[in-house]
């Protein structure tokens, strides 16, 4: 699910807690040959509001997606959790409804409606079997031009919000994610969690809400997507006579201070006495997503570790060697330069071979490059899979809106194959030597510190801190 | 974080929830086969994109097992990555993604199941894939004693190391007795390190056999073109008799258990179940309608006074878990700070009464079926999803069909079945309870 609000979070966390894996519906809506997208009809209306709408025939079913450019990074300084705070209040009351009001109208059709912020951007969705189409844009715009912020609704989210950071802390690979984050971007705002510390929520007033509102939840900085069983026509008419009463203002994007430079293995080391398992983060920072390397990146990054079983971190450290459960690696998709992040967990004895395996394979990379093999069967897995994620409407609206929000250009995705099969080994080789630093490391290592300690000692410098703070 | 766990559990709750529920009227062609030596195949054409879904279902999960060998069917599973006579260790899912494919499978409680989706000119490489695992798996020591490491691994992550995940399990501990539910699907650690590579070979060759199976191709294909190809990989597997039913039957329980669970942890949580009857059953319509409204959405009666009134948790919900034998009905609560899990329960058990005394209001019974019926349409936006629903009834009930009639049962339901059912099962005598208390890491306490 796209919303993002607190409970459906925690409600995954716990589910996968016990059962691990949802093993993936895989729907598939385009074809294997080229990317066949419906057409896609777009618009700007007067008030800047972009519009996207596709007509997707399969099942009787809309989903609506609406973006604003601006997600946590544009939390003032102390008060991260600002935006998500925000987003969550928007079902929680508006000039005409109340929270139960607009749960019960939403609950009746079966559908939903929710919104959240990343770290680049605001979004807010809801979905419904295209009959309630209607049901649909009137809460959806309701929530986003007329939400209220009464006190009590942020007095309530604000506990929820507290009592849900609380309990990542029980969460080990949570720990170590927002630990890792911190850690690589110091006091960047991608350092700081979307959902706030428990120090900065309490900060967090209701005029710094609805001054977020005011200063981003504007038309100018909005692009909404329409995607299912529809007419193109009837739903810009209809987007219309909710959205262009909708008034815009300039927007004022924050300053950003830069992330902290990294000298040798840095180690941070973060006591949780009863862990028999070590959670492990290795990284620094990576790169944009608009980066021009971006596809030599990802090629380069499914060999080493993104690309699960055809992967070689998983082949050395799982298939071989039993170690752990999962390994994987990634570059962060977002506006500004994101984090590099290999991320695994082992038991406590094989921490460090775990650890040094891992720059291991970067150094290899970087020393050998890939082989004709690898880089055919990359080549291949990518431009097989991509269309497989133009299924649903709402993976549909996902893809498009991104391609907006990072500005990828029109052709991004007829073009996205191309782009893949035109990556070469040289590239792979070039972009691991310029992206990958395995000399210089963040690592966060998530553990019952005396098991580890001494064993990570002769690897950098380590600061030893707990999973409380 | 992780984007690719293999060899995982399957997500026992959200599938069931997926299959159980049909409540439109939505119905897509199926055609049915069965080969000489017993193998199922349900072929379901669907040309909206050159995509095809190939699965394998296969009637053994945890339920099979007892106790010394109590998560040998996942370990199973794993084992089916490891390499049979003419592919390597791991090379099965390397040769699916470098035909821009991908592949994954899972075990439950009742089935394991495997799955490919590939573009559909890459067919034939998925069913010949799946043959070859079901034909030729050649396990060794080697391979097996470095794959128990990593499902020993599994087990940590998702259960140890997990304050929820121990929870659960002690749940299921409690309730069932005396039925193969009694264990969590991952398996007792010390079943884990003791199951022999023979006892692994002696399960796969029992039900591992096309008489426990049923194949089901999903996607842009012609029915005929299929069967071919199934005979081609699978016809030459000869007849073996399938397995034998599970026998144990829970017995009846007579009076309230409670378990408590201390970890580490912030939050006091627990998790409530009653036994209720299979999968299929009539009374689990007015079940499944009960959660919806005990349940689902904001506005649904628990979120509406535990989350939003009362606030006193951070999350509520729980479902009709309904599985080839009896299952249970849950709730899972996670308690705010300051608030213990007896009033959680307390609450809960109030709105629960209140189902038992108060027939629902009509508007309130409309907006369950409502839910359903979206979960329903929902649940099928691909050609895995049908799949996976068809699949799911065909091993489950012996009858895929039964999926397009759900949907009337559904509609029947009426308020007072609610009533009835909900006095029928939720009785403190049938109630089980799993409490999660939360403990300080010694010489530490919470910064306040």
């Amino acid at each position: 699910m796209e919303t993002k609000n607190l409970r459906s979070k925690l409600v995954c966390l716990f589910i996968l807690s016990f059962l691990f894996l949802l093993v993936s519906g895989s729907l598939v809506t385009a074809t294997a040959q080229e990317i066949k997208l419906p057409p896609i009809k777009k618009t700007t209306l007067d008030n800047g509001l972009k519009l996207i709408v596709i007509e997707h025939h399969e099942l009787p079913v809309v989903a609506f997606r609406l973006i604003l450019k601006s997600g946590s990074t544009c939390d003032p300084q102390g008060k991260a959790g600002l935006a998500n705070l925000t987003a969550g209040l928007l079902r929680k009351g508006t000039k005409t409804r109340s929270a139960t009001q607009i749960a019960e109208e939403i609950d009746f059709v079966g559908g939903s409606v929710g919104a959240g912020s990343g770290l680049d951007a605001t979004y807010a969705t809801c979905q419904v079997l295209a009959k309630h189409f209607d049901v649909g844009l009137d809460l959806l715009s309701d929530i986003i031009l007329n939400p209220v912020f009464k006190e009590d609704e942020i007095d309530r989210l604000r506990k929820q919000t507290l009592a849900g950071i609380k309990q990542q802390k029980d969460n080990p690979g949570s720990v170590a994610e927002e630990k890792f984050r911190k850690f690589v971007f110091g006091d960047h705002p991608y350092g700081q969690p979307s959902e706030g510390t428990e120090e900065s929520i309490t900060n967090i007033l209701r005029d710094d809400i609805v001054g977020f509102h005011k200063g981003y939840y504007v038309p100018n900085n909005a692009i909404l997507a329409v995607v299912g069983d529809v007419k193109s026509k009837e739903v810009i008419k209809k987007v219309k006579a909710k959205f262009l009463q909708w008034g815009g203002v300039e927007i004022t994007l924050p300053s950003v201070v830069e992330p902290p430079p990294i000298k040798g293995h840095q180690i941070l080391l973060v006591d949780k006495p009863d862990l028999t398992q070590t959670y492990i983060r290795v990284g620094h920072l990576g790169i944009q997503r608009k980066n021009p390397d971006y596809f030599p990146v990802k090629v380069m990054n499914y060999i080493l570790g993104g690309g699960g079983f055809a992967s070689r971190l998983m082949d050395e450290v799982r298939s071989k060697r039993g170690l752990t459960y999962g390994i994987h690696c990634s570059f962060d998709d977002n506006k500004l330069k994101g984090a590099y992040e290999v991320s695994t967990f082992t038991q406590n004895d094989s921490t460090i071979a775990a650890i040094n395996a891992i720059i291991e394979q970067i150094k290899k990379i970087r020393a050998e490059g890939v082989t004709d093999k690898e880089l055919e069967d990359t080549k291949s897995f990518y431009t097989g899979y991509f269309p497989l994620q133009f299924e649903t409407p709402q993976q549909i609206a996902t893809q498009v809106l991104d391609v907006e929000l990072y500005e990828l250009g029109e052709d991004y995705i007829k073009s996205y194959r191309d782009n893949i099969k035109g990556v070469t080994k040289e590239e792979v080789l070039r972009v691991a030597q310029k992206y990958l630093d395995p000399d210089n490391l963040k690592l966060v290592v998530v553990s019952k510190a005396e098991d580890v300690k001494s064993s990570l000692e002769p690897l950098g410098s380590m600061e030893v801190t707990s999973f409380l703070k | 974080m992780f984007k690719v766990f293999k060899r995982s559990l399957l997500a026992v709750l959200f599938l069931i929830f997926i299959c159980q529920i049909s409540h439109g009227q939505i119905e897509f062609p199926v055609e049915k086969y069965e080969l000489d030596n017993g193998l199922t195949v349900l072929i379901s054409e669907d040309h909206s994109a050159p995509v095809v879904s190939f699965q394998v279902w296969y009637n053994v999960g945890s339920k099979n097992e007892r106790p010394g060998i109590t998560g040998i069917s996942h370990l199973c599973e794993h084992m089916m990555f490891k390499g049979s006579k003419n592919i390597g260790p791991e090379e099965h899912t390397r040769i699916v993604q470098a035909n821009g494919g991908t592949d994954n499978a899972g075990t439950s409680f009742d089935y394991t199941m495997y799955w490919e989706k590939l573009s559909s000119d890459k067919l034939e490489l998925a069913i010949s894939l799946e043959a070859e695992r079901l034909k030729y798996l050649t396990p060794t020591e080697e391979t097996f004693s470095s794959e128990r490491e990593v499902v020993k691994e599994e087990r940590r992550m998702g259960i140890d190391n997990s304050p929820y995940g121990a929870l659960f399990e002690q749940a299921l501990n409690t309730t069932f007795v005396a039925h193969p539910y009694h264990w969590h699907v991952i398996g007792f650690m010390s079943d884990i390190d003791n199951i022999t590579l023979n006892d692994l070979k002696e399960y796969y060759k029992r039900y591992y056999i096309p008489s426990n199976a049923t194949a089901v191709v999903a996607g842009d294909i012609k029915p005929k073109e299929v069967i071919k190809l199934i005979n081609k990989y699978f016809g030459d597997i000869p007849f073996q008799p399938p397995p034998p039913e599970v026998g144990t039957v829970e017995p009846e329980q007579k009076g309230e258990r409670i378990a408590y669970v201390h970890k580490i942890g912030q939050m006091p949580a627990f998790m409530v179940g009653y036994h209720i009857p299979e999968f299929g059953h009539p009374d689990i319509y007015p079940l499944t309608v009960a959660a919806r409204i005990l349940f689902t959405g904001q506005s649904s009666r628990l979120y509406q006074k535990m989350v939003y009134q009362d606030q006193s948790a951070l999350a509520v919900w729980g479902d009709c878990f309904a599985l080839e034998d009896p299952g249970l009905f849950f709730t899972i609560a996670i308690m705010q700070p300051g608030h213990t899990a007896e009033d959680g329960q307390k609450t809960l058990y109030e709105q629960i009464d209140k189902l038992k005394e108060e027939p629902v209001d009509p508007k309130e019974l409309a907006k369950a079926k409502n839910q359903l019926e979206s979960e329903f349409i929902l649940g099928l936006q691909s050609v895995s999803a049908k799949g996976q629903q068809i699949g799911y009834y065909q091993t489950i009930l012996g009858d895929y069909t039964k999926l397009f009639d759900e949907a009337n049962k559904y509609r029947a339901v009426t308020a007072e079945d609610v009533m009835r059912v909900a006095k029928k099962y939720f009785d403190k005598k049938n109630r089980n309870v799993a409490v999660l208390v939360p403990e300080m890491p010694e010489g530490m306490a919470f910064p306040e």
